[in-house]
């Protein structure tokens, strides 16, 4: 073999280690940002105090940090059990169907619909009606990006069950639906699990959808069908503001949507298997 | 002459356009062992699955000719299929333990047949381990998941599983290909003891084990039932010579 | 004879599972329907117009796409060129060189990537990568400031800010489909070529990525969907101009990041139909965009297995 080949050959062994790097290079920034930036303002106050009038220092962000979880936990309560239910509907009912297919091929495509979409839908939809901005139509606009991913998941999961179990139960005289409730879906359960987890975590996550559906409130929230606040709209809010004092409660309060996030993504590691199922 | 328990006249099954069970006709005594035997494809597996209709699962399935149990065709229209998987039960080749606990494994199908007492449950699964010779291994850890039994015990669960419905007949699909040659004698075992009170029709990938525990045997050939006879006749002084090359091992 | 049996209860069941998947189709009517409904008025006022003109005027109640449509097209367009070699790089140290260890390391650090809330990216963006660009900037307009690309006052916000924030977060994307896209050739044709002679990189080179380079074109165009539909870390870099410049360095503005921007004060409803019908463009085109992926992908996952 000729110098220049070996050389060349040489040369694109590097240059996709190169890339590798230049890759991780934003993450090392981001998370190295957020630890240095972030902890300087992480105390108790910051987590249980909220926002300041504006020009005045100090303050938290509790009610960003309660809102998300109201808003997600809503948001949850609509779009897991339709999520799930669908998933089961695609792996057990609907695998040659043609709603099936439309489904599946839907469920996919929506996922790619710019999050900012969704939230003028949840605006037309909740917002217009209400006449008002409320956690509600935030967790409309979050359970909509919710769905379509919960369903792929949940049948992914389903469709890993081994066909003889649901055959044992067939044997048993139990009629189809106990035996996808009870064994099916007993025997996906980590699965299944694990992909709300990962919804869940990533809806936490999104800004867009709630610019103009739960909107913000520098206080606690008067009820659910008001505007409330969350922490990546609060974030985002003191992240383009002119003052530095909100500035770094920027970081801080990213610093505590990642953790948030974080939580959640080794809450799914932990639990990865059943105990009941064939290894 | 004991009672027939199971009787079919006359049935072919089909998938699609094939015809992969050719007219079988033939009666099952009650409370003995029948075996069905032949090289793979023959229809044996099939014909089985016809006893508690699990090949209605399959899309393009039908079935022509009648299949009598307790005097009643099961492919009658307005069949109970869940009255009648209660009185057919299964064991499948591969043990297939249900994702729970030991206990529960046993308990589960009770719960749906109208036995609503946990105490109640309990005890019918009790005596279900015992029949199937598996309570002395677990008697101690029931809450355990089944998963981490042994393949031998494991299909004694199903079977304990499946005799707590009580069945009239335990339809048993090559229980012990799956597991070593120990386990398979255990379940063998198990079978004799069985047949004292169920209707066993056992699929058999193995001549030999048909012939150690089986009271009758079929013999089956490319869908067609060539040859039906007390065990003992059969293997002795096979009528067809097909039956005869067959067990001699010049096929299959 | 085929007799069929069916309890109630497992009628209702599948109805109940049924109607869920009917819901999910249902939300993609919904969206296609209210988007058109509302942004119907300004379809009717400015008709096919909207798309070529570049006067956005909430003032005086004049409203063009053409701003929007190009700074979203030219951020999603710098991204995909920053994003595209780099995420192949990672792409084939992941399948084709790196040791089983390091790949699953290397995987996680994707994985992590992909996680990162789009604020946070954001406001990475505005302490960090902004400061950086106008710190650079100098240096690079005294060497290429004679081109009209590189013109333009430090501002920081700009189009170049937002192309390589679009980059970063498009980047898991692009990688991971393009990794199971080379994962998915089948080793025996990798064999083949090195036991002819040629080099690893000969090999990835002329069999593995042609092998599959549809699986590749469908991760690019499933990433471009991505970018062009991100809004926060955009909104927050950008510098929201809704003009057309040349410059990478001026600031501009995309569809998303100017909903984001003016869709919660907006008052007029011919404002705010405009903004929806802005909506509808950016829906339109990442739909097709991921319809048109998925159809490339699904022989994509029977061709690999079929061998």
């Amino acid at each position: 073999m000729n110098f220049r080949r070996k050389v060349l050959d040489k040369i694109m062994t590097l240059i996709p280690l190169l890339c590798v790097f230049t890759a991780i290079v934003p993450l090392v920034s981001i998370s190295g940002y957020l630890l240095y930036q972030g902890i300087s303002n992480l105390n108790w106050t910051f987590l249980t105090e909220l926002p300041k009038p504006v020009g005045e220092p100090g303050g938290g962000m509790a009610n960003s940090i309660v809102g998300t979880g109201i808003v997600v936990g809503l948001a949850g309560l609509l779009g897991i059990p339709i999520g799930i239910l669908s998933g089961i509907y695609l792996a057990e009912y609907g695998k040659t169907t043609c709603l099936g297919r439309m489904v599946r091929f839907l469920a996919d495509v929506l996922q790619g619909v710019p999050s900012i979409v969704i939230g003028i839908v949840a605006y037309a939809v909740v917002v217009v009606p209400m006449q008002s901005f409320s956690a509600y139509a935030g967790a409309f606009a979050l359970a909509m990006m919710l769905i379509p991913f919960l369903t792929r998941t949940t049948e992914e999961a389903l469709l890993t069950v081994e066909d003889n179990i649901k055959e044992a139960g067939l044997a048993l005289g139990q009629p189809y639906w106990r035996v996808v409730t009870g064994i099916v879906l007993r025997a996906a359960k980590a699965p299944i699990f694990t992909g709300v987890m990962l919804g869940i975590a990533r809806i936490a996550g999104e800004t867009a959808p709630l610019l103009f559906t739960a909107l913000n409130n520098r206080f606690w929230h008067q009820s659910l069908k008001g505007p409330i606040s969350t922490l990546t709209v609060q974030i985002y809010n003191y992240a383009i503001s002119p003052f530095q004092d909100w500035n770094e409660q920027a970081w801080s309060g990213a610093l505590v949507l990642i953790i948030l996030v974080t939580l959640l993504n080794l809450l799914v590691r932990l639990s990865s298997r059943s105990r009941y199922t064939q290894r | 002459m004991s009672e027939i328990a199971i009787n079919i006249k006359d049935l072919s099954i089909y998938y699609g356009d094939f015809e992969a069970v050719k007219s079988v006709t033939m009666a099952v005594p009650s409370k003995s062992i029948t075996a069905l035997i032949g090289p793979s494809g023959c229809g044996k597996s099939t014909l089985l699955r016809t006893l508690n209709r699990m090949n209605d699962r399959i899309a393009d399935f039908s079935v022509e000719g009648e299949l009598d149990i307790d005097g009643e065709n099961i492919y009658a229209p307005g069949v109970n299929l869940i009255d009648l998987r209660k009185k057919v039960g299964m064991v499948f080749q591969s043990p297939n333990p249900l994702p729970m606990s030991i206990i529960d494994n046993i308990t589960w199908a009770l719960k749906y047949h109208g036995v609503r007492r946990r105490r109640d449950r309990v005890e019918i699964a009790v005596e279900s381990l015992k029949k199937a010779g598996l309570w002395d291994e677990v008697h101690d850890r029931l809450k355990d998941p089944a998963v981490k039994l042994s393949g031998g015990q494991q299909q004694r669960l199903c079977i304990a599983r499946a005799i707590a419905l009580q069945p009239k007949i335990i339809l048993m699909d090559e229980p012990t290909s799956a597991l070593d040659p120990v386990a398979s004698r255990m379940i063998e075992e198990l079978m004799l003891s069985l047949k004292e009170d169920y209707t066993v029709v056992l699929v058999s990938h193995n001549m030999e084990q048909a012939a150690r525990v089986s009271d009758r045997t079929a013999f089956m050939l490319l869908g067609e039932l060539v040859e039906y006879a007390p065990t003992d006749e059969l293997f002795s002084n096979p009528k067809d010579q097909r039956t005869e090359d067959y067990i001699t091992g010049r096929f299959g | 004879m085929k007799p069929k049996h069916s309890s109630v209860l497992d009628q209702i069941f599948k109805m109940l599972t049924a109607g869920a998947a009917l819901l999910v189709l249902g939300l993609a009517g919904l969206i296609l329907y209210q988007l058109i409904v509302q942004s119907w008025t300004s379809i009717k006022e400015f008709g096919l117009g909207f798309l070529t003109s570049d006067v956005w005027d909430p003032v005086f109640n004049e409203y063009g796409a053409l701003p929007f449509i190009y700074g979203t097209v030219a951020s999603s367009l710098i991204a995909l060129l920053i994003a595209v070699p780099l995420s192949l790089g990672v792409a084939i140290f992941l399948s084709e060189i790196a040791p089983v260890r390091i790949r699953k390391i290397v995987g996680f650090f994707v994985e992590v990537l992909a996680s990162i809330p789009s604020v946070i990216y954001g406001l990475w963006g505005v302490f960090v990568l902004i400061p950086l660009i106008r710190r650079v900037q100098p240096a690079v307009q005294s060497l290429l400031g004679f081109i009209p690309l590189f013109q333009g006052p430090p501002f920081g916000y700009s189009l170049i800010a937002a192309g390589i924030i679009l980059a970063i977060m498009i980047i898991p994307t692009i990688t991971s489909l393009s990794r199971d896209a080379l994962n998915a050739v089948p080793n025996h044709q990798r064999e083949a070529s090195l036991a002819l002679g040629a080099t690893r990189w000969e090999t990835i080179r002329r069999v593995v990525l042609p092998y599959n380079k549809s699986g590749i074109i469908a991760a690019v165009m499933l990433g471009l969907g991505r970018a062009l539909g991100e809004t926060m870390a955009v909104t927050m870099v950008i510098g929201n101009h809704p003009q057309i410049d040349l410059s990478l360095f001026m600031p501009a503005q995309t569809m998303a990041s100017l909903i984001a921007n003016e869709f919660s004060e907006a008052t007029d409803a011919i404002h705010l139909s405009a903004l929806v019908e802005i909506g509808l463009i950016l829906f339109l085109v990442t739909f097709t965009l991921n319809i048109i992926a998925r159809l490339v992908i699904k022989p994509i996952k029977t061709k690999g297995v079929s061998r």
